[in-house]
């Protein structure tokens, strides 16, 4: 995002943040329009298709609402304020270039008719799926599985391509050169508080949401692009009961604020400048220089997303809303455990919550046999690499996974096995102190290696290993 | 006086922001008031040559494919700051020579080591003087004959004893004197106007030389360019190198033959030339120099197979308009006695890289041979 967009999402978040009444479809409205302004444009075979991919994004959240809502918030009496908000959101995006405002959408916008269309279809299908409610387990059974699989034909390199063109050429459509370019944005996030809610649900955990709290959840704007992801039910407190904007309220959101935007644009965007990249790898051949730019992407990649972090909850904030911390000094901590605790917390919460506490409960029930550091192997190791393949399907991110996992369970066992020796050398305040520091910068170096396999494709990673660590280059 | 009971009439946030409000405006007017040269933030000087900043990019923004983007620096002080010629004062025995142009002339696509002032400089010339002959590179990717002046201007106030100016027809075209680093120096193009009598092929707003362009918020621009400019030095030198492209061996500019097309940006013949170029740059260049000698050289350019006999030398050039420019160049050096040496076709089409223009390291090398024995008469031949 361009500082020119935060600054538009700041003065929306500040005008939300001052209604007296009616504050959440103040938010739902701006959240869908936002929705449509931050996606660019999708090139699918030659036409500009931007408009439908935001609008998928609603579509997911709407359905995600009919599968989700509980009986007593289901009524079309308690709804239709929010279905009327979001359908005039979206044709408001649709007529805006009437009014000469179709440079505001990376896209251009298709004829009223079609939009009518795909609204009375998401209308159409949501009622169809109130109509199935008897077999509500097994529909968020099968749009889990579904949305799981959307993840992974958005995230693999080309496969999504690769489908395109085998349905356009069994169904003879032109596909004018055959390319296939975009980026969902904020599919990532979206996906995962939908999964939370389905699943929720199906534990009855969730608590029952109006549509409009559940959209305005799914895509509430400040958080849309880059998390954190919250959990529902925290949510859905800030939206009913909003914090107050008082002294502390706006102090706290304008030095998030501004911390937010210096660690953006200042710290982040001068890192860029040194950073680890496919050129660095290829053409830095000095030891010296190489560790350079590793430790400026390790701190360049931690500035630009807790940065975003600081913006989104400074703007959820001016609205009344306390999004949860994404980021705790994560660099600071003396070993890797401490570290996935403090990096991106929501996203390893989540996992947590829906990965690694079921997977762990399921093997102890499943096997006495099993011992106890395989346990931890499996759960760890299994665990991190879902983590890796959120960020996209690739081999890359499979090492990267790899890389966290089995430091994972090395640091559980080393520190299993070391904890009575440590415990009794660090006997006195200074030594203590040059444990934990000996820890953090060991912990810090193994993470900004690892970032290594993050940022470049497999082949490239063997240089720049053999140059950091002195055995080739020069 | 019980200060526990004195409440402030303004609420907390309305007195951070009023307070910052505050030391935002102290700053912004004492910035405005010492004036700092911007340049002096510069973390990396003495460069053989003038740099731009190359930035990160992806995708579209890549438009080098070298993961990066560049972008040029149009402020004139920033680039003589980092400069070589501004880090030491010219020595008593030092003939000053300084080179101006386009992208040829910096060197585009090859390293600092394989251009025209770096080969010379290596020669050790001496003139018949005994002083030592030292080559600045002042040249800056485009070619503009108003962005050439500009940099001449300021380049004056480091004493060249002279001046090489490789030009080329496109140069003097009127579209080429509208281009970003004309636009963003309005106080230069003032002055030329005003001193010098400049046309004005380019129409700017009035510029006015307010408190408020030297305060900080009047200079972001130029604060913004010099932190960039530091950062991504700092990349060169990871790199180690201010080139970070290379030469793409299927894209030879001067290798595929020339198409017959008698289009020469828009005109066709027959075309005057004062309906698509304006040379009274040159007569400005001349006063511009005062006592330096100036030497104006139409620099080379790449034949293409075919063009000799087409109608067109090359992709830029057809001959109807070529041969009138190079024609109206020779008189005006004869009528007004200046130097000027006609270099259009002295290189061979092997020795040309991904443009016309530019030059492979072994036509530097024969470029700098010539302008070194240039150099050598010319010097000797300066009272």
């Amino acid at each position: 995002m361009s500082i020119i967009q935060i600054l538009v999402l700041t003065a929306l978040a500040l005008m939300i943040g001052l209604l007296r009444r009616g504050r959440l479809y103040g938010m739902l409205i701006a959240s869908v329009i936002v929705i449509y302004w931050l996606q660019p444009d999708v090139e699918l075979f030659g036409s500009n298709r931007g408009f439908w991919l935001a609008s998928a994004t609603l579509a997911l959240a709407v359905i995600g609402w009919f599968l989700t809502a509980a009986p007593e918030t289901r009524s079309w009496r308690q709804n239709w304020p929010a279905w009327a908000a979001i359908a005039g959101a979206v044709l408001l995006v649709d007529v805006s270039r009437y009014a000469g405002l179709e440079r505001l959408f990376g896209f251009v916008t298709p004829r009223l008719h079609l939009t009518v269309v795909f609204l009375a279809a998401l209308l159409l299908v949501g009622l169809a799926l109130n109509f199935l409610a008897s077999r509500r387990s097994l529909l968020l059974g099968l749009a889990g599985v579904g949305i799981i699989l959307l993840f992974v034909v958005i995230k693999a390199p080309g496969l999504l391509e690769w489908i395109l063109l085998k349905a356009a050429s069994r169904f003879g459509v032109d596909t004018d050169g055959g390319r296939v370019a975009f980026s969902w944005l904020g599919f990532s996030y979206i996906a995962f508080r939908l999964l939370h809610t389905f699943r929720d649900r199906q534990l009855g955990r969730l608590p029952a949401l109006t549509l409009a709290e559940y959209v305005t959840y799914a895509v509430f704007f400040p958080a849309f692009s880059a998390g954190p992801i919250d959990r529902a039910e925290r949510f859905v407190q800030d939206i009913r009961r909003p914090q107050p904007l008082d002294a502390d309220g706006w102090l706290f959101a304008g030095q998030r604020f501004f911390v937010g935007l210096f660690k953006k644009f200042v710290l982040a965007d001068a890192l860029a400048f040194l950073a680890l990249n496919q050129v660095f790898a290829v053409q830095v051949n000095q030891t010296g220089w190489m560790w350079l730019t590793v430790y400026a992407y390790a701190f360049q990649i931690y500035f630009d997303f807790s940065g975003y972090t600081d913006l989104a909850i400074a703007l959820g904030r001016l609205m009344g809303v306390r999004l949860p911390e994404n980021f705790a000094a994560p660099y600071l901590k003396p070993n890797l455990a401490q570290f996935w605790n403090s990096w991106h917390m929501t996203l390893t919460q989540w996992f947590r919550a829906y990965f690694f506490n079921p997977l762990t409960r399921a093997l102890r029930a499943s096997t006495s046999t099993l011992p106890v550091w395989l346990m931890i192997l499996i759960t760890q190791v299994s665990t991190m690499l879902l983590i890796g393949l959120w960020h996209g399907i690739a081999w890359n991110f499979v090492l990267w996974g790899l890389w966290h996992g089995i430091g994972l369970f090395i640091q559980n066992r080393w520190s299993e096995f070391v904890r009575p020796y440590a415990s009794r050398w660090a006997d006195s305040g200074w030594r203590q102190k040059a444990l934990y520091a000996l820890g953090v910068v060991l912990t810090f170096h193994y993470v900004a290696l690892g970032w290594v396999l993050f940022v470049l494709p497999v082949e490239a990673v063997p240089r720049v290993f053999g140059i950091l660590l002195g055995v080739a280059g020069r | 006086m019980n200060l526990s009971a004195f409440r402030h009439p303004l609420p907390v946030p309305a007195r951070v922001l009023s307070k910052a409000l505050l030391l935002f405006l102290a700053a912004n007017l004492l910035f405005a008031w010492l004036r700092p040269p911007v340049g002096s933030l510069l973390l990396f000087r003495h460069a053989p040559r003038f740099p731009s900043i190359w930035e990160p990019a992806l995708g579209a923004e890549d438009e080098s494919g070298t993961g990066f983007r560049r972008v040029m620096i149009s402020d004139l002080g920033l680039l003589f700051h980092a400069h070589e010629i501004s880090s030491q004062p010219k020595a008593r025995d030092e003939y000053r020579v300084i080179l101006l142009g386009d992208s040829a002339g910096w060197g585009a696509y090859l390293l600092p080591e394989q251009t025209t002032s770096a080969l010379i400089n290596h020669m050790n010339l001496r003139t018949c003087a005994g002083k030592k002959v030292k080559v600045y590179n002042l040249s800056y990717p485009f070619l503009s004959a108003t962005k050439d002046l500009m940099i001449l201007s300021e380049a004056m106030k480091y004493e060249p004893d002279m001046i090489i100016w490789s030009f080329s027809l496109i140069g003097f075209t009127t579209e080429r004197q509208k281009i970003d680093f004309v636009a963003e120096n309005p106080a230069r193009l003032k002055y030329l106007k005003e001193t010098y009598g400049l046309k004005p092929e380019i129409r700017l707003a009035p510029h006015i030389d307010s408190f408020g362009n030297h305060t900080l918020i009047g200079r972001r621009r130029e604060l913004n360019l010099a932190l960039r400019l530091n950062f991504s030095e700092v990349m060169l030198r990871v790199l180690g190198t201010d080139e970070p492209r290379a030469v793409d061996d299927n894209a030879r500019a001067c290798r595929s033959p020339v198409m017959d097309n008698l289009d020469f940006r828009g005109f066709l013949p027959p075309a005057d030339l004062e309906t698509y170029a304006n040379l009274d740059g040159l007569k400005i260049a001349a006063r511009l120099a005062g006592n330096a000698r100036l030497i104006y050289v139409n620099e080379p350019t790449c034949i293409q197979p075919g063009g000799r006999t087409g109608v067109r030398y090359n992709v830029h050039y057809p001959h109807w308009a070529y041969d009138q420019y190079r024609l109206t160049l020779g008189e005006m050096a004869r009528e007004n006695g200046w130097t000027y040496v006609d270099l259009w076709d002295y290189l061979s089409s092997s020795e040309f890289s991904n443009s016309i223009f530019h030059r492979t390291p072994e036509g530097e090398q024969r470029l700098a041979q010539k302008f070194a024995e240039i150099i050598l008469e010319q010097s000797c031949s300066q009272p």
